[in-house]
């Protein structure tokens, strides 16, 4: 659900992401993100968020994407 | 964002949605039966792998074609021989721990990939024959900033019981790609990127992510359903 007039800030933050910690630099980034990148990257957070507990706080018990 | 930041940039936005695609990892590895997730991890993986080398060279065809048409395409044209050369055989590595693991690997190979792991790869070519290949760049970072964990080869290998040389891939990817991920976002700050091309790479990396993180799902609920009486 977006907001009108809401900042990519806003809407991030409104999913979970910590942005108001972010650096300066990365602020800049988020704040220009476009609406296509931000759709895709507020669907991941959902999927992260529907995870079991214990997945979302994984250990090295993780990773393995290969090129 | 300024143009010549596209590697710094991406960083930030992987960085950012990592945590679900890792979290689709550990789910995988959680599950009951270690030995069989693993060996459909590999099988799923072979179909990703063999497909580097001839992307890149489809991407490095497309840039020499084009060479005159911008800077990114002059730049990848000049360092992504170099590259290449980094990925050869990774493929071959993953067939002999396949054999390792206990996979008749012929039979295997001859198995079409699933629909997720085409998704994942086949967004590239699309991308690379019909928007630019600089494109890649955003998929090869993304898979190259999530490698495997340096323990998760000893880790995987008390679970499943099987050979250490089943784990070779993942042992050596978990060593490499720490590098590789960095040495492609200098690249792409190299390429000096507008805004318009920037967010092309980074929309092709969260896809990978979204992806690949569906076809590590898919490989856990498969097991699942396989385990259930």
């Amino acid at each position: 659900v977006t907001i009108p007039g809401e900042s990519n800030f806003d809407e991030l933050e409104r999913a979970g992401f910590p942005v108001w910690s972010c650096s300066e630099q990365e602020q800049a980034v988020l704040a220009a993100l476009t609406r296509a990148e931000l759709d895709l990257i507020l669907d991941l957070k959902a999927r992260l968020d529907a995870a079991e507990p214990e997945v979302q706080g994984h250990g090295p018990v993780a990773g393995g994407a290969l090129f | 964002m300024t143009a010549s930041m596209a590697g710094r940039e991406l960083g930030t936005v992987v960085g950012l949605v990592s945590p679900t695609l890792r979290g689709s990892s550990a789910a995988l590895w959680r599950a009951q039966n270690a030995r069989e997730t693993y060996r459909a991890y590999l099988v799923a993986m072979h179909g990703v792998v063999r497909a580097s080398v001839p992307l890149m060279n489809l991407a490095l065809e497309r840039c020499r074609q084009n060479g005159g048409r911008d800077r990114a395409m002059s730049v990848l044209a000049a360092r992504l021989p170099e590259h290449l050369q980094a990925e050869q055989d990774h493929d071959a590595w993953l067939a002999r721990d396949m054999a390792a693991a206990g996979l008749d690997v012929r039979y295997e190979l001859a198995r079409q990939p699933s629909a997720e792991i085409a998704a994942l790869v086949g967004a590239q070519y699309y991308w690379i024959e019909h928007h630019h290949p600089v494109c890649l760049l955003g998929y090869i970072a993304a898979l190259e900033l999530n490698a495997p964990h340096p323990e998760l080869a000893g880790l995987l290998a008390e679970r499943t019981g099987l050979p250490s040389a089943a784990f070779s891939t993942i042992r050596l990817h978990s060593q490499l790609d720490a590098g590789h991920g960095a040495a492609v976002l200098d690249l792409l700050d190299a390429t000096q990127l507008d805004q318009s091309l920037s967010c092309a790479v980074r929309i092709s990396a969260l896809h990978t992510i979204r992806s690949l993180a569906s076809a590590f799902d898919a490989i856990r609920a498969t097991r699942t359903h396989e385990e259930q009486p």
